[in-house]
């Protein structure tokens, strides 16, 4: 894309910036690996990830700690550390990005994918203004002036709705508080308008007040842009009522993928249950006993053999310690991918054994 | 900063230099030797030693002495030198000079070597670049800087003379003579700091890479060099700050050997003539310089992390 | 409450804990003070739960800690089973410390990391000398196998061996193994997977009921809260807002800043509607200069000229279910 044009689009953010029309997905994601080489051996971070995200959509990844979700995301970002090994391949609006250059990567960053991080207590530099860390991109990028930059900024702080921008452009991020700078890098994000944004776990570090109010200024920048979102988290609350589809991570794989209504409503697999029951939830009487989850979270060094969740799951047969199941997609309700041999509610109609995987988001091939 | 801030660090200073003034002056007293004794060389009668030791005040107690010095002081008094009767003071103008652009020269030159050397070798770290600069580093660092001295000037004085091997021209009689005479001197004094800079600047800059803010720079596609030095390095160089803050007060005077040896009339060469020749008064007012320069240089490290890091502020 | 008032304290003497009139006050630069606690007061029965619930900046860790005298509160009383812990000096505050155990947020930083897990288990033990080595290594050996950490296999490893689940067990053993009347529990969960916290929070139910413990639980997770507790006390800038059995007040919360939050949950259900009408907005004010009158009217909908002027105190307006609010959502008693 050309820098005029570019520039066009932030000029008029509200703008939706669709692609060609049949230009296929926007992110296609095939067979992704990631690992990691270290003292006590390869611990296979991400373990052959597939899916699709069309523009302007939410995808919701959830999963526990070392389920792969955040390595993912900077696998698809070209975030990671030199230690790392990679295999599959990343397709951004059809082009492949799997084996980019650094520099080629620089190019992306910004204006067709950015990033929100976990925690804004620490992914703002300390000693820079807040001003200088949203300008900085916009000359970088869209080489504008100082004045243009500026002018720029102070529309992203007041469209991210921090109060008396002009005030706050020139403050550092140590004299906002933790809502406030997560805004800030939310503007920052956003700066040069990017087609796609990771969010890891935008709200873990914040209040509940606060969280909710992050989400809201998310999905309501994300309407107005056009721009698809993956929001990744641990907390099936915050991607229930927000994400167009939600994938489910374990042990670096996706157990399940679903329409978020299908998801919660027709369970299949059985760590995707488990996860929804061990959840305390305020619409349940006081002193509910939880449903926990046995076990242990799984060692990423040396997998169990077969089905990463066999040795906490409660249905788990010789079968699921033996093979890994594939992602394969319901014959019941379209779009609806589980990994799992015995799944949930099999005994209900319209439903077959596993069919050849052949993982989409609804895409036309 | 405020001026309840400034007010309390003056207040500190008076009390650090007032402690470290008087500790010095009793341990002056114990150095081997008699002014008395250099003056006389010998030849004094009782009577005669009697009476230069009642013109130099030496005859009063070692409290007293001291409290006479301070007053002095106080009223721009640095005293006078036993032997010649030369005024302190006149030393001091011309040898503080020559010690402070050494030492200023140094910290340049070690800064300026070490700074793109540190951060390179850690945004490198582990690479053969990384660990060849650091093997460098630490030779350096174990060559004794008289050693390093000593080939200096068999090589680049006396071998190839390009550079005089010893002696101090004036900036404003010729400068470039100035830089001639004090290249060598200030190689030998930096070659160490380059190590200890650089290693420091290395290990907190690696701290630094690993935070979420430069993953954030980087995701912003900022190009590496931007990452690394509008991004990583001003937070990771407060350590560097403090240490090359107070090695500029150790070389004010600690450079003896170097000064000697490169026969620079700085205050290195002073302290190590006022011992030698038990100046006490001298020795002492000398000291008090270093002190006050010591602890000013601390104040103004102080002051300068706040310019580095807006998130240390002082009240 | 969100002003002061101790209507929903029970009678004296049926608590085992009364904490009346607390006041946490730090010093800061340019002889400023924070605010973290500003009089407030709450009481336990042998055996129940009070979860302390707000948000970061509201004073509930501070609270926890000012219990067990770490460090001692600037003014107010705190008197367990009768005894004025805040007038006990030196020995006399550590014969009682035992009895006052406290579980911390990171498992894994609060457990000394070059120690084996007997000895951390067994230290609580040691320092009065209360049991022979048969009598501490049976007892280790107890507690251990309570929580759910095979013993012969934790006994002589170290905490960074373990995962953090299992260190939180390895805390919670070191906790209970004095038999302490109340166990301060601050933020015990919320460094935990979502599979692991389950098994934490049945745990902590399991050793309540065996071990007769009686707990003041401080999360900032509403629904793991509600699920635990016996009581719930809802705190916003060093003042207690709110009172009741967690049914009646997450059902019918009477405070607006209760509801603020419970609107605020994010619901793992697809088919609840996202809540956005109670949305807070402003900042949270700063401890050092907190607002006159209720502290939380700065970001109040409901907030009036009264409330800026007149500190609002703790009135009944349900079953056991109290509020400091001049303008609350239900209905006050007379």
């Amino acid at each position: 894309m050309s820098r005029q044009r570019r520039r066009k689009l932030i000029e008029v953010p509200s703008t939706p910036h669709m692609g060609q029309p049949g230009a296929g997905p926007l992110l296609d994601v095939d067979g992704v690996r990631t690992s990691f080489d270290t003292a006590r051996g390869r611990v296979k971070a991400v373990d052959g990830v597939t899916f699709r995200l069309e523009r302007g959509k939410t995808l919701g990844i959830v999963g526990e700690s070392g389920s792969g979700k955040s390595v993912l995301s900077r696998t698809i970002m070209g975030l990671l550390p030199s230690t790392a090994t990679r295999e599959g391949t990343v397709r951004f609006e059809g082009r492949d990005i799997s084996d980019l250059s650094a520099e080629g990567y620089r190019d992306l960053y910004g204006t067709e994918m950015s990033m929100v991080f976990q925690d804004p207590m620490t992914s703002l530099n300390p000693v820079l203004r807040i001003g200088r860390q949203i300008t900085e991109s916009l000359r970088y990028h869209l080489d504008m002036d100082k004045r243009e930059a500026n002018e720029t900024a102070l529309a992203l702080l007041d469209a991210v709705k921090i109060p008396e921008p002009a005030k706050r452009i020139r403050s550092y991020p140590h004299e906002l508080s933790g809502g406030m700078r997560q805004r800030v890098v939310i503007a920052v994000a956003l700066a040069c308008g990017p087609k796609l944004l990771f969010a890891d776990e935008p709200t873990t570090a914040l209040d509940v007040t606060v969280q909710a109010q992050i989400l809201d200024l998310l999905a309501e920048q994300q309407r107005e842009r056009f721009m698809a979102m993956i929001l990744i988290t641990h907390d099936l609350g915050v991607v229930a009522g927000r994400a167009d589809e939600i994938a489910v991570m374990y042990a670096g794989r996706i157990v399940e993928k679903a329409p978020t209504n299908v998801l919660f409503s027709d369970t299949r697999m059985p760590y995707t249950e488990a996860l929804m029951k061990a959840i305390p939830k305020v619409s349940q009487p006081s002193h509910t006993r939880l449903d926990a989850i046995g076990g242990r979270p799984p060692d990423l060094i040396n997998p169990p053999a077969g089905c990463a969740f066999s040795p906490r799951c409660p249905y788990a047969q010789e079968r699921c310690r033996a093979e890994p199941p594939p992602l394969s997609e319901s014959t019941r309700v379209a779009g609806h991918y589980f990994a799992c041999f015995y799944p949930l509610g099999h005994d209900r109609p319209a439903d077959t054994s596993p069919v050849t995987p052949e993982p989409t988001s609804g895409g036309a091939r | 900063m405020s001026w309840r801030y400034v007010g309390r660090r003056l207040v500190q200073l008076v009390v650090v230099l007032l402690i470290v003034t008087f500790f010095s002056f009793m341990l002056i007293n114990l150095l081997p030797g008699d002014p008395v004794d250099n003056l006389c060389t010998g030849v004094c009668d009782q009577e005669q030693e009697a009476q230069i030791r009642e013109e130099l005040n030496l005859d009063e107690g070692v409290v007293q002495r001291y409290f006479d010095w301070l007053g002095g002081i106080l009223t721009g008094d640095f005293g006078r030198y036993y032997d010649s009767g030369v005024q302190v003071s006149q030393v001091l103008e011309s040898a503080l000079p020559v010690s402070l652009q050494l030492v200023i020269y140094t910290q340049i030159v070690a800064l300026v070597i070490a700074i793109p050397m540190g951060v390179l070798t850690a945004y490198r770290a582990g690479t053969v670049f990384d660990r060849s600069s650091n093997a460098t580093a630490f030779g350096f660092l174990a060559l004794p800087n008289y050693v390093l001295a000593f080939y200096l000037i068999s090589i680049f004085a006396l071998g190839l003379a390009w550079f005089p091997p010893g002696g101090y021209v004036y900036l404003s009689d010729n400068p470039i003579e100035h830089f001639k005479s004090m290249f060598l001197p200030v190689m030998a004094l930096a070659a160490g700091q380059v190590a200890v800079y650089m290693r420091l600047l290395r290990s907190d800059m690696i701290q630094t890479l690993q935070e979420d803010y430069i993953t954030m720079a980087k995701a912003k596609g900022m190009p590496p060099r931007r990452v690394l030095f509008r991004h990583a390095l001003r937070p990771s160089s407060l350590t560097l700050l403090t240490v090359a803050g107070l090695n500029v007060g150790t070389l004010i005077g600690g450079a003896v050997i170097i000064e000697v040896l490169f026969e620079l009339p700085g205050m290195g060469t002073q302290i190590f003539l006022t011992i030698n020749n038990n100046e006490y008064v001298a020795l002492q007012s000398y000291i008090a310089i270093i002190g006050v320069a010591y602890v000013l240089i601390n104040f103004s490290i102080d002051f300068t992390y706040s310019l580095v890091d807006p998130r240390i502020r002082h009240g | 409450m969100a002003g002061s008032g101790t209507a929903h304290l029970r009678p004296a003497g049926s608590a085992l804990l009364r904490v009346e009139g607390l006041v946490v006050e730090f010093s800061a630069a340019r002889r400023r003070t924070v605010h973290a606690v500003s009089n407030i007061s709450f009481d336990i029965l042998e055996g129940e739960t009070l979860g302390l619930v707000g948000e970061s900046g509201c004073g509930k860790s501070t609270t926890g800690k000012a219990v067990i005298q770490v460090p001692r509160p600037t003014a107010g009383s705190v008197s367990l089973d009768g005894v004025e812990l805040t007038s006990l000096r030196g020995s006399r505050l550590r014969q009682i410390r035992p009895q006052l155990q406290m579980i911390f947020q990171d498992p894994i930083s609060s457990l000394n990391p070059r120690r084996k897990v007997a000895d951390i288990v067994a230290e609580p033990l040691r320092i009065w000398r209360t049991a022979d080595a048969d009598q501490e290594a049976a007892k280790v050996e107890e507690v251990l196998v309570a929580v759910g950490v095979d013993p012969d296999a934790a006994r002589d490893r170290r905490p960074h061996e373990f995962s953090g689940g299992q260190c939180q067990r390895i805390s919670i053993a070191r906790a209970v193994i004095t038999d302490p009347r109340l166990i301060i529990c601050d933020e015990p969960v919320s460094a935990l997977d979502v599979s692991v916290q389950a098994q934490i929070l049945n745990l902590l139910q399991d050793m309540k009921t065996r071990y007769g413990l009686t707990l003041v639980f401080i999360a900032h997770d509403l629904a793991v809260v509600k699920n635990v507790s016996d009581r719930v006390a809802v705190m916003y800038l060093g003042k207690i807002c709110e009172v009741g059995p967690p049914d009646t007040l997450f059902a019918e919360p009477a405070h607006p800043y209760t509801e603020a939050l419970i609107s605020a949950i994010p619901h793992p259900d697809p088919t609840v509607p996202i809540d956005s009408g109670i949305r807070l907005t402003g900042e949270l004010p700063s401890p050092l200069d907190p607002p006159s009158g209720c502290r939380f009217r700065t970001r109040c909908p409901r907030a009036q000229a009264r409330c800026s002027t007149e500190e609002p105190t703790a009135r009944g307006v349900g079953d056991d279910h109290f509020v400091a609010c001049h303008f609350p959502l239900l209905e006050p008693e007379e």
